[in-house]
């Protein structure tokens, strides 16, 4: 796989929706459910996005995207943030500190690959029973209001 | 200042309406004139799966959604994108709860910033059972508002703090 995913929220279900939204590009996506496992994923996987929660059990989003800026084998890696807490001033510090993006919770399927096809050139997977035909379309998403990008 | 019950209201059902159309593909209907009514002592409760999420800064409260059993599941099917009638575990549909209590709570009090009330999101938890009864504490205001789609519903009830200034000791 040409790319990695790395989502990291607390919630299974968030998990379970970032990885079916995926499932028709090429990407792997790999999971976190914390800021400290995500930090380990981030090492050992080196992914070309991370999706970030912001309130999470453990180590919360902000300290992790904070360990991510002081490492800097990981300093450049994109990161996506997902809050319900949109309108909170650490939220918005880090979208001026360096967040590539901010998907406000609730967000949908179109919300989300917006976000994500903003920063990688998503190729769609080859349908199955044609193989060789590899799709390259970018993954297509109209730019929602519910995402923003700093 | 105190919060008007109409945007109590108007805030709630703009979050319920935004979670639900965005995460399940379709927005429930607000049932006018719903009144929560605690059982009497020995009635049989349908299970129910209550999500809570408090707010806190300006203004101090906290929300609980009761979602009937069914309507749980069918939530989560629609979340996951799962089959009508798949089976779920107890386990994901309290993530699946949680989670959208967690969206609809975080609407709810980015709407209340909006108005000039501003807050912030306390951790979620959630509940699950038939036989419990949630009382208002002295000095708060109750909200309650019932949603219904596909057969099923879930009822808000948001408690608020009331203002300092109107305080007064329940003690003599």
């Amino acid at each position: 796989m040409r790319f990695k995913v790395l989502t990291v929220d607390d919630s299974r279900t968030v998990r379970f929706i970032v990885r079916k939204a995926l499932a028709s590009y090429e990407c792997e996506v790999i999971e976190a459910a914390n800021g400290a496992e995500g930090l380990a994923q981030a090492v050992a996987s080196r992914p070309s996005l991370i999706l970030l929660d912001v309130v999470m059990p453990l180590m919360d989003g902000l300290s992790m995207f904070e360990k991510l800026r002081q490492d800097t084998s990981l300093s450049s890696i994109p990161v996506v943030l997902l809050t319900a807490e949109a309108d909170c001033e650490e939220v918005s510090a880090l979208c001026r500190d360096g967040a590539r993006g901010l998907i406000v919770k609730p967000f949908s399927e179109v919300d989300l690959l917006a976000a994500v096809s903003s920063i990688l050139d998503l190729p769609r997977r080859a349908p199955a029973g044609a193989p060789g035909r590899h799709a390259s379309r970018r993954a297509e998403a109209e730019v929602s209001p519910k995402s923003t990008f700093g | 200042m105190p919060i008007s019950e109409s945007l109590v209201r108007d805030s709630i059902g703009r979050a319920v309406s935004d979670v639900c159309s965005r995460m399940l593909g379709k927005a429930p209907i607000l049932r006018h004139g719903f009144r929560l009514v605690p059982p009497s002592p020995g009635e049989a409760v349908p299970p129910t799966v209550v999500g809570a999420a408090g707010i806190t800064g300006s203004v101090n409260g906290f929300i609980h959604l009761y979602f009937d059993l069914d309507f749980a599941n069918h939530c989560t099917r629609r979340l996951l994108g799962l089959l009508d009638g798949a089976v779920v575990p107890d386990s994901s549909v309290n993530d699946a709860v949680g989670e959208l209590t967690n969206m609809t709570v975080g609407a709810f009090k980015r709407a209340l910033s909006a108005a000039g009330f501003s807050c912030r999101l306390t951790t979620s938890s959630i509940l699950r059972g038939g036989s419990f009864n949630i009382e208002p504490i002295t000095f708060a205001d109750r909200h309650v508002f019932r949603f219904e789609m596909d057969g099923g519903g879930l009822t808000t009830d948001i408690l608020i703090e009331t203002a300092l200034v109107s305080r007064e000791s329940p003690f003599p």
